[in-house]
């Protein structure tokens, strides 16, 4: 789980373990510990931070001395950000003080022990406890675990798989067999003018390399069947897990590098299935079946044939070495030089209008000048390291002409014998060489093939209950106590208690941020409350089938996305066995169907690119005629008409008004004229609610309500008078 | 003549639009309508910013399957729908080639010979063995099934479908 969980190594755990060893006494509970980057002068070093039901204590490595304040002083602890670093304060009977000071990098870890001590100085607990009190594991998986499980992939494909090995065998073998007739050629044909054996000689030869290309088709195309069975069947297990993961996971991890997961690592361990492990296979086979060939012909020459392999063997990690960061440095300034580009030019009118044309063109000089440098560096790197490589080669096999020839000569050796070590010789260089430069690229693909695993293994922080039930909603909904935090230790709904009846309308408004929205995502169960509970018609949503629970509510947001595809196929959505009426009629009662009619092929037309072709009114009209044709029982409008025009909000709204009827419905608005037909109003801000009431009552009370709607109201006015005109 | 009389429970309405509104997936699904139909490409949006409120068009009945009435009506229908949607069908690709980022078609019609372009991989839409293509200007033609076309169409085609 080291994906979403702070990683800690072993060394770390280790330092830990000795710096509390003395400190603590035998009967201590350690309940939480932290590491911090910085120590109490403010420059980098280690430092720890232990607490226990007793005491908070903060200690460095080779210091005897600690700080420690006992829990029963601790009246509260505190966070503070600084710019680049942080520190933790405690606030104690004897005044406020510094226990730690931290790079920001530990900040996260701080505010989990801020919360610890609040936990343990007082009862008020606004936080998940099991994210919160957690003890830092090492990253225990090793390497092994995910080769066993790449490999685990083979077994279906078992026959495949040894199929390719048979093959793999075959083709190495072959390989090995013309310089041995080369042998016979030399010694038998050529030096006693055996004219019956040279066709012989030639056509084997003709067959063994008309076989070996046979035979290589088949292998290659084997272990690339293989492969693409095995990726196609990793890449669907991985986007249908990450179909089931919940939010919190989106919300933690950009989409970015989920995106990069399911593309670029599983394409990686791709190659490493289809070229690494039978380049492996086939360069090891090479590397001991012509080593023993060469020993057993000639001793002597063998050892001088190996002269050239510790130039291999060190001389190429050293190489990758520096190869590495120099085409590092390439990537980067290439991915300077696109990203320029990829600035610029969608900012072309910012650029014309402060006519920066040529200092742009001047930016993308110099970025390019550095690309090519680098480029030019590359090349001398290649050119300063390949030649010396070949030359070494070039060397071995002198000595071996020159040690063999005279062994000829002296006639311990056939010529024969000579040309076939020679040829031997050569084919050894290329697996070493091959094998060499396949340790760092293989090392990578389990890296990745770590990284897929990682997401494979994750659960679904919400899942159906085992007796989750599923029923007919009525449409009560009850909120009762409950808070909730993205991150448990800043809560962003704090003690909602809120009962709705079936078939009323909610008008929920407030400041940004204030947890409007949260609450809609507490209701469909993209999250769990941390405290308290939120039930339908009585039961708790947590005994709910998910799909039962998120099917009878229907969700209109405020940018509704709309899928790469026609607009008939968006609306159906959410019912995909909708018949053709049944989808105008839901149309119809969005206020969309005019549009829809109007547009070049009605309902086939295509929305565009994330529904680029259509406007943002009409966009949201779609949205709604997706939530009506699922017929929910509770509905929830996310800011809707926030972004369109006036004009556009008023169709919006006769749609709406045809959507409330005998549902409960949820208006999150900013819009205050939007609620005016609620039956009641929740106004929420920073996490609480502070008012509810119809229109009417709430502009009586003169709360935070009627100070927006009075505010609203003067700005529509002066926004009255262009629009006239 | 783009307007027919329509005849429902023995109630007659004159002036009446037939509309597809999935005049490529159900072509044979008609809403009856009775105002003019407003112009074209997505001009809903274009009418709501100029004179306020959308054409509001009077419904007078939809029909699932039009191919289900009488023969009389059924053409007569038909000479208004072809008018109504002009959407050519493929006979055969005589050119299909990529030219910068769009594609070039030279093809033969039902409704003689045509060259146009097309942007992205989303004109083409596949829907089973036949395909609709859009062109850059939102004109629509279709294949009503690839496998009745010549090899060389299909050759042609398989390198954007």
């Amino acid at each position: 789980m080291s994906l979403l969980e702070e990683k800690m190594d072993k060394e770390l755990l280790e330092e830990a373990k000795k710096v509390r060893g003395p400190i603590l006494k035998p009967d201590e509970e350690l309940i939480y510990q932290a590491f911090c980057d910085l120590t109490e002068d403010g420059s980098y070093g280690h430092r720890w931070l232990f607490i226990t039901r007793q005491r908070v204590i903060a200690a460095t490595p080779g210091k005897e001395s600690v700080v420690e304040v006992e829990v029963r002083e601790i009246k509260g602890a505190t966070v503070n950000d600084y710019t680049g670093n942080g520190n933790l304060e405690l606030n104690t009977t004897s005044g406020t003080r510094e226990i730690v000071r931290f790079s920001r990098s530990c900040t996260d870890q701080f505010r989990k022990a801020m919360l610890v001590i609040n936990e343990l100085t007082s009862d008020r607990v606004l936080f998940d406890r099991a994210n919160g009190v957690k003890m830092p594991i090492a990253d225990e998986r090793r390497r092994r675990t995910t080769l066993m499980w790449l490999l685990g992939y083979l077994r279906p494909h078992l026959p495949y798989a040894v199929l390719g090995m048979v093959l793999s065998l075959a083709v190495t073998g072959l390989g090995l067999i013309p310089p041995y007739l080369m042998r016979t050629l030399v010694d038998v044909v050529i030096s006693q003018r055996n004219f019956a054996l040279l066709p012989v000689v030639t056509l084997t030869l003709v067959s063994i390399y008309a076989a070996n290309t046979l035979i290589s088709v088949g292998q290659s195309y084997t272990m690339s069947y293989l492969a693409q069975k095995i990726v196609f069947n990793m890449r669907s297990q991985v986007y249908e897990h990450l179909q089931r993961l919940s939010m919190g996971f989106y919300d933690r991890i950009s989409s970015g590098r989920v995106l990069s997961r399911v593309t670029d690592d599983v394409g990686r361990v791709n190659w490493f299935l289809v070229w690494g492990i039978p380049n492996l296979i086939i360069n090891s086979l090479q590397i001991i079946g012509i080593g023993m060939i060469l020993f057993t012909l000639n001793l002597g020459l063998a050892t001088f044939a190996l002269l050239p392999v510790p130039m291999i063997v060190i001389g190429i990690p050293l190489f990758r070495k520096k190869a590495r960061r120099i085409y590092h440095k390439l990537w980067r300034r290439w991915a300077d030089m696109s990203s320029l580009l990829v600035d610029t030019i969608p900012g072309a009118i910012v650029v014309k209008a402060h006519t920066q044309e040529k200092s742009e063109v001047r930016r993308l000089t110099e970025r390019m000048m550095m690309v090519v440098k680098s480029n030019l560096e590359t090349t001398r790197l290649n050119l300063s390291f390949f030649p010396l490589l070949g030359f070494t080669a070039s060397v071995g096999s002198a000595v071996v002409w020159y040690i063999g020839g005279g062994q000829v000569l002296n006639e311990t050796l056939t010529l024969g014998t000579l040309m076939m070590f020679v040829s031997y010789m050569w084919m050894f260089y290329g697996p070493i060489q091959s094998l060499t430069n396949l340790v760092q690229p293989l090392q990578e693909a389990l890296t990745s093939g770590e990284r897929v695993l990682e997401i494979i293994e994750l659960q679904p922080d919400i899942k159906d209950a085992e007796d989750a039930v599923s029923f007919n909603f009525n449409g009560d909904i009850e909120f009762k106590d409950v808070s909730f935090g993205y991150q448990p230790y800043i809560p962003v709904v704090k003690n909602i208690t809120l009962s709705i009846r079936a078939g009323e309308t909610i008008g929920v408004v407030g400041p940004s941020g204030g947890g409007k929205t949260t609450l809609t995502k507490l209701l469909l169960r993209f999250y769990d409350p941390s405290e308290g509970a939120l039930s339908i018609d009585g039961v708790d949503v947590r005994d709910i089938k998910l799909e039962c629970l998120r099917k009878q509510i229907g969700i209109v947001q405020q940018d509704p996305f709309l899928f790469y595809g026609s607009v008939a196929f968006n609306i159906m959505y959410g019912r995909n066995d909708s018949a053709p009426e049944e989808i105008i009629a839901a149309s119809k009662a969005a206020n969309a169907h005019d549009f829809i009619m109007a547009s070049y092929a009605g309902y086939d037309s295509h929305v565009g690119e994330r529904g680029s072709r259509i406007s943002g009114g009409e966009r949201q009209r779609i949205a709604i005629a997706r939530a009506i044709l699922t017929d929910p029982k509770i509905l929830v409008m996310d800011e809707a008409t926030s972004s369109v025009d006036t004009l556009t909000e008023r169709q919006i709204q006769k749609a709406l008004e045809n959507l409330v009827v005998g549902r409960t419905t949820i208006i999150i608005a900013h819009r205050l004229s939007t609620l005016q037909k609620a039956d009641r109003i929740v106004v929420v801000d920073k996490g609480k609610i502070l008012e509810v009431g119809n229109h009417k009552e709430l502009m009586q009370t003169g709360g935070l309500y009627s100070q927006l709607y009075n505010a609203q109201f003067a700005e529509e006015r002066e926004a009255a008078v262009p629009l006239v005109s | 003549m783009d307007r027919i009389r329509v005849t429902l429970d023995g109630v007659a309405h004159e002036e009446v639009v037939p509309r597809r509104p999935f005049p490529l997936s159900i072509p044979e699904f008609i809403i009856f309508v009775k105002t003019p139909p407003p112009a074209q490409a997505m001009a809903g949006d274009a009418a709501a910013k100029k004179g306020g409120e959308e054409p509001q068009s009077q419904e007078i009945c939809m029909l699932k399957d039009y191919r289900e009435l009488d023969e009389r009506s059924r053409l007569n229908l038909q000479r208004v729908l072809e008018k109504l949607y002009f959407i050519p069908s493929v006979l055969k690709v005589e050119r299909l080639e990529t030219s910068g980022d769009e594609f070039e078609w030279e093809i033969l019609t039902d409704r003689g010979p045509r060259v146009f372009h097309t942007r992205s991989r989303r004109q083409v839409i596949n829907m089973g063995t036949r395909i609709v293509v859009i062109d850059t200007h939102d004109n629509i033609y279709h294949i009503e099934d690839v496998d009745k076309l010549d090899g060389r169409s299909r050759m042609l085609l398989e390198t954007v479908a």
